[in-house]
């Protein structure tokens, strides 16, 4: 992180602080982007460890390297921690560093509100790791954490089942990281639709940024349902209200029903932003525009509307009737259209291209051919009757990995080493980012293929181990090979960063010849982004102020000079000291740190809540009085 | 880069598209497993491995055209060194577009074909005459009990315990082949999910939620039953909440019934009760008191079932007494 910071110093007269408290205290959206990518990716290695000691145990028959509840805690943090600290906060990571840059803009509509929604997501974060270390000690392999899934299904959630801290600490951090995510959501609607630099329609935004905007309607929609059922699975919890108490009257199937209404809008919460890098990616190393700009980011909008009318697909044997499963299949039929649309999309940009053969592309590529058969195995979801066999098996492990490891994480792997650059002012290395694909998309395929076929098998999920001779010890054996040719993926990524972040070439502002206008500024960005608000005339602004169209549709590069002349150079920035940006605030991360205490208060003792409200009120009134901007 | 760089990558990716031909092709060679989906014994099972197959073909078929198309356009379209002019700037081509969005359109509309009746068939309640059984889900025991056939102290007759091919001792039910068996399900606890895969895909046994599925196994099993476990993730013992359904000709079931019902065999379910009872308790303080709590409360819900299905009328007046367990579990 120090040598990130050392790089973004440009420009910056007016930073009062100065090392690790400029972070602590910035609202710069680039510098908390990086701390939301640093801190999600650390979530990554805690969440694949996590993964690794699962498939220890599943290595082979009757295992006992974990016991039923070791294994039960940590795949339900595998899940809970790679959705909601890894996935999302990279996404939204990528969207804090990149939607202003695209749009013009200078920062987001609510800097503090952007700095707080980091640290209620790192707070939630570490809140909800910290239930590992209670309810016994962990030296002695008791793990507090919570241990009924990432879904969480009532009854098993109830006081009667689930005796421990570790649920409470689940329902509470999820509370918390649903703020976080609400906050960012509002913050990115806001700033998309009234911040963008003139000219900038709707129609001439990146697909990233269309992505996003899609994505933030999302989060503000989803997030409150799921809230309102965690504050249902609060109260019965810790006030003993009957919501899903079955012996009075409650109703399993609700929290089911609520949990997936938040939980399929999520999985394109999740999805919808590397759909987004890639659609950055393949054109810029295809040197070509996006094959039918307007049908990817309608398909998009498509799917985000779609979302809502899937949810009850999770649940097709939980006996809903046949009128509800036929109309939850033919949704989840209809939904797959447009996702193949995009592909199809994907595939005609690079048609015809001049592909430079560069790491962000070969990831991006192989968010298609993966994420391919992600949507292919849902489409054998959606054939109900099929579904019943494959329900919670091991292919339907498969099939979301494919789609949020093959899919989500393949597309940020892309992004991460296409961006880069752009903010660290170093090119990562290409040749280690090519064995980083290699060996991940090797491993990949080794850990989730076999999986496939041990659904079909009839190997359900979550059970902590399984007898000899049912035929799955060859394919279990491979899974486990597998997740640690991954895990070795990981370590050329880590060596590659620290490697490049030392040694690496530097990077000009626009090292691929680019597209959009994040590429039109020095690299790492100055604080204040653009020295003068660039004036937007076209969809891919940035590529038509370097190359004109002939009439045949040829590209023609423009004389050198002229670039600069039409305004768009960093060269010409005379005008930054009258730019006014927001001050660094610790208000912020003050009002976050209110939540936790709030949190602990309600496991351990009422007598800490007031804390934890008078250290939020605080923050928020600090905040409020505070002068947000001056020179 | 190198010509040796370029065939090495080569290499890899044939190593890669073999390898995911490979694992593709002997998840349909493999038909062995206890558990395998595609070597199903009951009609349930059988449509829906059929239903499975008719949409994997089809999604191969796309699988290989897409993954075809990348290598394609990765080989023909990489950038050559030494050309430094720009590839012709291609927009987009709406024909096209709605070609390729209009052709999966009517492939997915035939597939929803099959899927729908396949909803209505697999949902329809059992025939009049098919044999009964409740099935009660409990952490982490199955128990079945047959209300159509009862012992001499008037008490529905219920499964036994057999011990599986790993030395565990699971429960088992029984029922005879090629007849349409009336599955009710309840849960005394938490979610659980009822599976055999040679025989019918899930069904989930909530609390508070009667649910019902009929079956039909075309062939008999061995002298271990057909291989089934729960599905639902339950907690602790999950992973060992198995059990065994045994398929036996007419004259087999009729005899093991009849062995069931005659007096002499009353003795066994009494005593095999206590033993399930004492250590499902210890297992779950909570499990036991919410056990007897619920127990009022799936006589009403389930009286509400029996609207929609006349299987579950006669098992929601014989479910009450959970009890009564002829199985041991298997901790």
């Amino acid at each position: 992180m120090a040598a990130i910071a050392g790089h973004a110093g440009i420009g910056e007269a007016h930073e009062p602080y100065s090392g690790i408290w400029s972070w602590i205290s910035t609202v710069d959206h680039k510098k908390i982007g990086i701390m939301y990518g640093v801190a999600a990716f650390c979530f990554f290695l805690l969440g694949g460890v996590e993964a690794l000691l699962v498939r220890i145990q599943l290595a082979s028959p009757n295992e006992s390297f974990l016991s039923p509840d070791q294994y039960n805690a940590i795949f339900t943090m595998h899940g809970t921690t790679m959705i909601f600290l890894v996935v999302m906060p990279l996404g939204v990571a990528f969207m804090n560093l990149l939607l202003p840059l695209m749009i013009g803009a200078r920062d987001v509509a609510f800097p503090r509100l952007n700095a707080f929604s980091f640290w209620v997501f790192l707070l939630g974060g570490i809140f909800l790791n910290i239930s590992f270390f209670t309810g016994g000690n962990i030296f002695n392999g008791h793990l507090g954490a919570p241990d009924t899934g990432w879904y969480g299904y009532a009854p098993l959630t109830e006081s009667a089942f689930s005796r421990g801290d570790g649920v409470d600490y689940w329902m509470l951090g999820i509370q918390i990281l649903g703020i976080a995510s609400l906050a960012g959501g509002f913050n990115f609607i806001v700033t998309i639709l009234n911040m963008r630099a003139p000219g900038m329609s709707l129609f001439r935004m990146p697909v990233f940024v269309w992505m996003s905007l899609v994505t933030s309607f999302l989060l503000i929609f989803a997030m409150p349902v799921l809230s309102v059922a965690l504050f249902q699975l609060t109260f019965d919890r810790l006030f003993n209200a009957n919501f899903f108490n079955v012996s009075a009257g409650g109703q399993p199937l609700l929290w089911q029903h609520m949990f997936w209404i938040f939980g399929h809008p999520e999985v394109y919460i999740l999805i919808l932003p590397a759909m987004g890098i890639v659609s950055e990616v393949l054109p810029t190393f295809s040197r070509k525009p996006l094959f039918g700009y307007p049908f990817v980011v309608f398909s998009g909008i498509a799917i985000g509307f779609m979302s809502w009318g899937v949810w009850a697909h999770h649940m097709f044997t939980t006996g809903l009737g046949a009128a509800a499963n036929s109309a939850f299949g033919i949704s989840t039929i209809l939904i797959s259209v447009p996702t193949g649309v995009k592909i199809f999309n994907w595939l005609a940009t690079m048609w015809g291209g001049k592909l430079q053969m560069k790491t962000p592309l070969y990831f991006a590529i192989g968010f298609i051919a993966m994420f391919t058969i992600g949507g292919l195995t849902g489409v054998t979801h959606s054939a109900v009757p099929s579904d019943y066999q494959q329900n919670d098996t091991y292919y339907i492990v498969a099939h979301f990995h494919q789609v949020l490891f093959g899919g989500a994480l393949f597309g940020i792997f892309a992004g991460i080493y296409y961006w880069f650059p752009k903010f660290t002012g170093k090119m990562l290395n290409d040749t280690l980012g090519k064995w980083n694909f290699w060996v991940m998309l090797i491993g990949f395929n080794l850990t989730f293929q076999p999986m496939m076929v041990l659904g079909i098998m009839g190997m359900p999920r979550r059970i902590q181990t399984y007898p000899d001779g049912m035929g799955w010890d060859f394919w279990n054996a491979l899974a486990t090979i597998g997740a640690f040719i991954i895990a070795t993926s990981v370590l050329i990524f880590i060596w590659n960063v620290i490697h490049s972040l030392r040694n690496g070439e530097v990077a000009g502002a626009d090292p691929w010849d680019a597209r959009t206008l994040e590429w039109s500024i020095p690299s790492p960005p100055p604080e204040h982004n653009f020295d003068v608000i660039p004036v937007v005339h076209s969809l891919d602004d940035w590529w038509h102020k370097k190359y004109v169209e002939d009439a045949r549709g040829n590209p023609v590069r423009v004389p050198a000079g002229a670039a600069v002349a039409t305004g768009n150079g960093h060269e010409g920035g005379h005008e930054h000291h009258a730019i006014h940006m927001p001050n660094p605030s610790f208000f912020p991360l003050v009002a976050a740190i209110g939540f936790p205490i709030v949190a602990f208060g309600l496991i351990y003792s009422y007598a800490i809540i007031p804390i934890g409200v008078i250290v939020f009120v605080t923050g928020a009134f600090g905040w409020a009085l505070e002068p947000a901007s001056g020179d | 880069m190198s010509r040796r760089a370029i065939y090495l990558r080569r290499a890899l990716v044939a190593t890669l598209l073999l390898s995911t031909l490979l694992i593709f092709s002997s998840c349909s060679s493999v038909i062995g497993g206890a558990q395998n989906t595609l070597a199903p014994a009951g009609t349930v099972a059988d449509r829906q491995r059929n239903l499975f197959l008719l949409v994997v073909w089809p999604a191969t078929a796309i699988f290989i055209l897409v993954e075809g198309l990348i290598l394609l356009i990765v080989f023909r379209f990489r950038h050559r060194r030494g050309d430094d002019t720009l590839p012709r700037q291609v927009h987009g081509n709406p024909g096209l577009e709605v070609a390729w969005t209009v052709a999966p359109a009517i492939l997915l509309a035939i597939i929803a074909v099959p899927t729908l009746t396949g909803i209505v068939v697999l949902g329809r309640a059992a025939s009049a005459d098919a044999v009964k059984v409740q099935v009660t889900g409990s952490q982490w025991i199955w128990q079945f009990s047959y209300p159509d056939y009862k012992d001499a102290s008037g008490q529905p007759i219920s499964g036994d315990t057999i011990t599986d091919p790993n030395g565990e001792s699971v429960p088992v039910m029984y029922i005879p082949v090629n007849k349409e068996i009336a599955l009710a399900f309840d849960s005394t606890d938490v979610i659980h999910s009822f599976w055999v895969p040679k025989l019918a895909g899930k069904t989930d046994v909530i609390p508070n939620h009667p649910n019902h599925m009929w079956i039909k196994a075309t062939e008999l099993s061995d002298n271990f039953g057909f291989s089934g476990q729960c599905a639902e993730f339950c907690g602790q013992g999950h992973a060992q909440m198995r059990f065994r359904v045994m398929v036996v000709s007419q004259e087999k079931f009729d005899e093991w019934v009849k062995s069931k019902e005659g007096p002499a065999a009353t003795a066994t379910p009494a005593t095999s009760a206590t033993a399930a009872a004492s250590p499902t308790a210890a297992a779950t303080p909570g499990a036991a008191a919410t056990t007897s709590a619920v127990a009022p409360a799936t006589t009403t819900s389930a009286t509400t079932t029996s609207a929609t299905t006349t299987s579950a009328t006669e098992t929601s007046a014989t479910q009450a007494p959970a009890t009564e367990a002829a199985t041991t579990p298997t901790p």
